[in-house]
């Protein structure tokens, strides 16, 4: 008599099974995923410890964009109202991308609150808000869950929100590179980023290497000479220039 | 005395008679003090029971007092159109007033409503066996031939017209219609016109559906003077939840709500509140009024309040696509983003946008025109194109602004750029780059040209300075 097969499922195959909409939102960053292999959690609060300028800002674009491109909507509380509409233009083509940029910081919270509810929106971001008081975490929580969302606070979450996950980003040191080699003018090269686990599993961390664009202006050369009108005629020097005596680019100490 | 009964009239009393003219003639008379709305109750009971016979019914009495125009008020508008035999609408017409016990009826059916209402007047020009009693039947295509004879006191005219009219010997509604349209207008303007279109048999009155077009509105007496905003503002969120309720359930949203508050000395005051887009959302419109209430001065407490909306529009309402992952009703993120701009500001949604410009703060903007794209381009099921993926790596630091261009002191050594200070920190830069340097708006030579510099802190954050005119800025910083 023929035994029958057991075929053991691994879990990427019993993920498949999950719906999209029950599954945690992936970043889209392959080394954030693998980090990460079951996503931000819906329902949850997940705390972003992202530093200024440590590129924390450039992760939440990438996670609102994987997000978007799975036809679900994103709001994004800039509670600073720092964000340069150039850095997230290219989101707006997407799908439900709204900003959300409050005249204080301390109405982010009920800003937020407005826009759960509504629940039209897979994942809203805050960013730079201050810091929530656990019973306004605690109603966020509620609401996120309520609406299967996910809450992401960037250094707003407060020592004791209710996280279920927490990242900590940290930049790593990186130089600049020179546009002509040995001469020229110097851009500033990617760089890498550590995001560590530190809560929501146990401790691990991965890198991320993120660049910089500047596609508003072109870089000059140090040879090139500034033609334009009121400029002074010499070349607009820049880091690894020669130096040049009696012709001092930068005003004198004082 | 606005209207009598038929004993009174008997008895000689006459609309228009002054109520102790008309007790000198009857003693026993009984004057009941005009009631509009009890009036407008009693006709839409029989407008509801007229609904039997046809599904459009409309009455043309005047809901005013006594000073309004009431020549209408006994008279309804029966739509024949379709129905089958006329004279078979017309006998079912008179059994429902005969239940209703409304007294003696005419029914008058013609093409047009002036000639139907016309019809109500002549004594019945069938014979009995092809007509119901009461009833006129005007053949179809004669409706000016009928009008002809009729006084032009039937078109209801200005008396200043209506004299003009009898003082050129033009007495009778076929007189009329026989001049021409031009001349008449040319003459008499736009009343005397209409007048011409009415002989002719054109009117744009008659039935339409039944429909209550009065705009919710809800007033509140607050029993005593109330001085603070507080309590003004307890009532006024009860009050505009039942003004929403009500504004939903007619499918009506609010373009303008107008607040009116009864002082003290008896006076009132009002003001009227226009949501950035039409809403019935109660959270919206509180968020709304209670901005209008923050900056009214009032002279004196407040005693009652009342509110109304002045101007709706339909609301929006859109059917749910299944099949999209999140689907949301647009009509309540508008609500939800309306709330916020009342509360935050215009500018506080808003969706990013490329700009062709030179400067950083020029290389985008925030666009405020949601117009119909509240969902992102998703409504009605259709989906913006969505570009293919961009590759993951390398991703772009995000550019962040400061919101004006701040005023830095810099420390320069031979290495060039070596710190600079801000917000009283002094930020010691281990790497920069530039200048790189941008003429904004070189056609306006007071703007001046700015050397752009990068430049990385000793704590890790990659900064962006200018220099203009001698004098170092931090614009902002990428993260």
């Amino acid at each position: 008599m023929a035994q029958p097969k057991l075929h053991v499922a691994l879990p990427q195959q019993l993920e498949r099974l999950i719906p999209a909409r029950h599954r945690g939102l992936p970043f889209g960053i392959p080394e954030l995923d693998a980090l990460l292999p079951a996503g931000l959690p819906r329902g949850q609060i997940t705390a972003v410890d992202a530093p200024l300028g440590s590129g924390g800002t450039a992760l939440l674009l990438a996670l609102a964009e994987r997000t978007l491109r799975a036809d679900e909507g994103v709001a994004f509380v800039d509670a600073a109202r720092s964000l340069a509409p150039q850095a997230a233009a290219h989101l707006a083509a997407l799908g439900t991308f709204w900003v959300i940029r409050p005249r204080g910081t301390e109405s982010a919270w009920w800003c937020t609150d407005v826009v759960l509810r509504t629940g039209a929106f897979g994942l809203v971001i805050v960013d730079q808000a201050p810091a929530a008081a656990r019973a306004v975490a605690l109603r966020l929580q509620r609401l996120a869950r309520d609406k299967n969302a996910v809450l992401v606070m960037r250094e707003t979450a407060g020592r004791y929100a209710p996280v279920a996950l927490r990242l900590s980003v940290t930049p790593c040191p990186s130089g600049f590179i020179p546009a002509v080699p040995g001469a020229g003018a110097a851009w500033p090269g990617p760089r890498t980023v550590r995001v560590q686990v530190e809560k929501g599993g146990a401790p691990r961390a991965g890198e991320v290497s993120v660049g910089l664009a500047l596609p508003y202006r072109l870089r000059p050369h140090w040879a090139v000479r500034d033609r334009r009108p009121g400029a002074s005629g010499r070349s607009l020097g820049g880091r690894g220039q020669r130096p040049r005596a009696g012709t001092p680019d930068w005003p004198e100490r004082r | 005395m606005v209207a009598v009964c038929a004993h009174a009239a008997r008895r000689g009393i006459t609309p228009g008679m002054a109520l102790a003219q008309a007790k000198a003639l009857a003693g026993d008379l009984a004057a009941v003090p005009w009631d509009a709305e009890r009036l407008a109750r009693a006709a839409l009971s029989v407008t509801g029971a007229l609904l039997e016979a046809s599904p459009r019914v409309t009455w043309d009495g005047g809901t005013g007092g006594p000073g309004d125009r009431i020549r209408n008020e006994g008279v309804w508008w029966v739509d024949a159109a379709g129905l089958g035999e006329e004279k078979r609408l017309a006998q079912h017409l008179i059994r429902i007033a005969k239940k209703l016990d409304l007294g003696p009826v005419r029914v008058g059916i013609a093409d047009s409503p002036i000639a139907a209402y016309a019809a109500t007047f002549r004594r019945p020009t069938v014979p009995p066996s092809h007509a119901p009693p009461l009833t006129t039947l005007v053949p179809s295509g004669r409706d000016v031939a009928f009008l002809a004879p009729f006084p032009i006191a039937l078109l209801d005219l200005d008396e200043d017209l209506a004299e003009t009219l009898g003082a050129l010997g033009l007495a009778t509604i076929g007189q009329i219609a026989a001049l021409d349209g031009d001349e008449v207008e040319a003459r008499f303007g736009p009343e005397g016109l209409a007048a011409h279109r009415l002989a002719r048999g054109i009117d744009a009155r008659g039935p339409s559906l039944p429909r209550d077009d009065t705009l919710p509105a809800i007033e509140c007496d607050l029993g005593a003077p109330v001085a603070d905003a507080e309590p003004l503002l307890f009532v006024m969120k009860g009050a505009l939840a039942s003004l929403g309720a009500s504004l939903r359930a007619k499918g009506l949203a609010a373009r303008e709500i107008a607040i009116t508050l009864s002082l003290d000395d008896g006076s009132s005051v009002e003001r009227t509140v226009r949501p950035a887009r039409p809403t019935s959302h109660e959270g919206a419109l509180f968020d709304h009024c209670r901005a209008a209430l923050e900056d009214w001065q009032l002279p004196e407490p407040v005693t009652a309040i009342a509110l109304r909306a002045t101007e709706t529009v339909p609301g929006s309402g859109e059917q749910g696509d299944l099949l999209a992952v999140r689907w949301a009703d647009p009509s309540a993120l508008e609500a939800a983003f309306d709330r916020i701009r009342g509360r935050e500001g215009t500018d506080a949604v808003a969706r990013p946008e490329l700009r062709d410009g030179h400067l950083p703060a020029d290389g985008g903007a925030w666009s405020l025109n949601t117009g119909d794209r509240a969902t992102g381009g998703q409504r009605n099921g259709t989906r913006l194109p969505v570009p293919p993926s961009r590759p993951p790596v390398p991703r772009s630091s995000a550019l962040r602004l400061l919101a004006s261009p701040l005023p830095v002191r810099v420390r320069l050594g031979r290495s060039g750029l070596e710190a600079f200070r801000k917000d009283d920190t002094w930020y010691d830069v281990i790497d920069w780059s530039g200048p790189e340097r941008v003429a904004p708006r070189w056609w306006r030579t007071a703007d001046g040209v700015r050397d752009y510099f990068t430049a990385r802190a000793a704590s890790g954050e990659l900064w962006l300075l200018f220099r203009s005119k001698k004098v170092w800025f931090v614009e902002g910083w990428w993260d």
